[in-house]
């Protein structure tokens, strides 16, 4: 210690003393004994009422005075800064991987998986393969029909109605392997031969393949219609509109169908990345900023 | 052992306490952060287990200045207290203090800290390297080069006839 005072100089280091070290005014140390005692006094507004009103004058001074108080005291006048910022990233980062609020949400989500569901119907077409195969089975029995002699027309056109009611045959054998596949896919499940040509149509892979035994049963089914008579010749040429028409149908459902289908599965197959970036990019840029401010400590 | 009474410990811990204090806030503010600091003192006093109370308190008022001025949002300098003087005979020692004034305002707030606390308050440079959260290497080394700036810069301010 003597090595620093020769150092500095002895006149040097008193004028030091005395400037810093200067005898304290005794008013002062009495004045801030006494702001200490209220500081330590921690008066709530309530209960020290009288006292506060004594040391710090009128109501209006002792209510400020209380309100400064309780908020130096509160917890969240030093955490909210590392709170609400916690909160915010959470209920962004909730928002942004899909979380919605309200439950009005739940409907979206419910949609969304109705469309998830029918997403997976080509994956039940691909089970019901032999089904279409019965397709092209039930298209070709008016063709078989058409097939028979003119001299049988009477005959060929009893066939073409039996042709009909074959398709309608065909269609609930038809129905009841689809039923066996439902037991796959419960969705595709189909009670009669006339659901069974919507079902054949909601599968587009299963309408790929009945697209063409359902138009070879058009021209068939026509034909026998020409050389029929009666209403069984109407109930053939009904027979026919309706595959017709379910022909027509077909090929337009199957490619609206099929392109939904794509862009789901390109969706499914695309990981949607910006939530992630977004809420690592939130939460380091909150660690930064908290670590950097600590550093400036 | 007693628990000592708040009476007790204000003597013994105020002096050094307001002379740190004042050098380094606004003469405006060194009623308040001196009371607060005692304030906390007082309230962490029965869960203190060191040996010197003194540079415990220096701590806590360390701390509290670094509060005040991060509050404040300024940074913390030396404040001249040739205002506060009372006891000193304006017509000889004027000129002189504020010599010494205009030396110590040359310094940064670590170097007074250091001659502070080391040359005046007669800590040792453990009990320095404490308050100011260093080690004792640095609080040496800080020393030396606080010496050195403050006797150039009070020759300095001596040459120039003490004028600011």
């Amino acid at each position: 210690m003597s090595k620093d005072r020769k150092e500095l100089g002895q006149e040097e280091l008193n004028l030091l003393r005395t400037y810093i070290g200067q005898e304290i005014n005794v008013e002062a140390k009495e004045r801030i004994r006494e702001l200490t005692l209220a500081k330590l006094a921690q008066i709530p507004v309530e209960t020290g009422k009288e006292y506060a009103e004594e040391r710090f004058g009128n109501p209006l001074a002792r209510r400020a005075k209380g309100i400064v108080q309780w908020s130096r005291s509160c917890w969240w006048r030093w955490q909210w800064k590392a709170v609400v910022p916690l909160l915010l990233i959470v209920v962004l980062a909730g928002l942004s991987f899909g979380v919605s609020w309200p439950p009005n949400g739940r409907q979206q989500l419910s949609t969304a998986q109705s469309t998830q569901n029918r997403a997976d119907i080509p994956q039940a077409g691909a089970n019901s393969k032999p089904v279409s195969g019965e397709g092209i089975k039930m298209g070709s029995a008016p063709q078989h029909a058409q097939a028979e002699n003119a001299p049988f027309a009477a005959q060929a056109a009893g066939a073409g109605i039996s042709s009909a009611d074959g398709v309608s045959g065909q269609g609930e054998q038809s129905s009841q392997k689809r039923t066996d596949v439902s037991t796959v896919s419960p969705k595709v499940a189909a009670p009669d031969s006339q659901e069974q040509s919507y079902a054949s149509a909601i599968d587009p892979q299963a309408v790929a393949s009945d697209t063409s035994g359902l138009s070879g049963t058009a021209p068939g089914a026509q034909d026998t219609a020409n050389t029929a008579i009666g209403a069984d010749a109407n109930k053939t040429l009904q027979g026919a509109g309706q595959t017709q028409e379910a022909t027509n149908k077909a090929p337009q459902e199957s490619n609206a169908l099929q392109s939904t289908d794509t862009a789901s599965l390109a969706q499914r197959n695309t990981v949607r990345l910006w939530p992630y970036i977004l809420t690592a990019g939130a939460l380091i840029g909150f660690l930064w900023f908290r670590l950097r401010k600590g550093k400036n400590k | 052992m007693n628990t000592p009474t708040f009476d007790e410990i204000y003597e013994n811990l105020f002096p050094q306490v307001y002379r740190f204090v004042r050098l380094r806030v606004p003469s405006s503010d060194v009623d308040d952060v001196t009371a607060e600091v005692m304030a906390k003192v007082w309230r962490a006093f029965s869960g203190f287990r060191g040996e010197n109370p003194k540079a415990w308190a220096l701590r806590i008022a360390y701390n509290q200045i670094a509060d005040y001025y991060r509050a404040h949002k300024r940074s913390p300098s030396a404040i001249p207290l040739i205002e506060v003087e009372n006891g000193v005979d304006a017509s000889e020692d004027w000129l002189t203090f504020l010599t010494v004034s205009q030396a110590l305002d040359k310094l940064s707030p670590t170097h007074l800290a250091v001659l502070q606390l080391r040359l005046v308050e007669g800590f040792s440079s453990a009990e320095t390297a404490g308050i100011l959260g260093t080690t004792q290497q640095a609080v040496d080394s800080l020393l030396y080069r606080a010496k050195k700036r403050f006797r150039k810069a009070y020759e300095s301010a001596t040459a120039g006839g003490g004028q600011p």
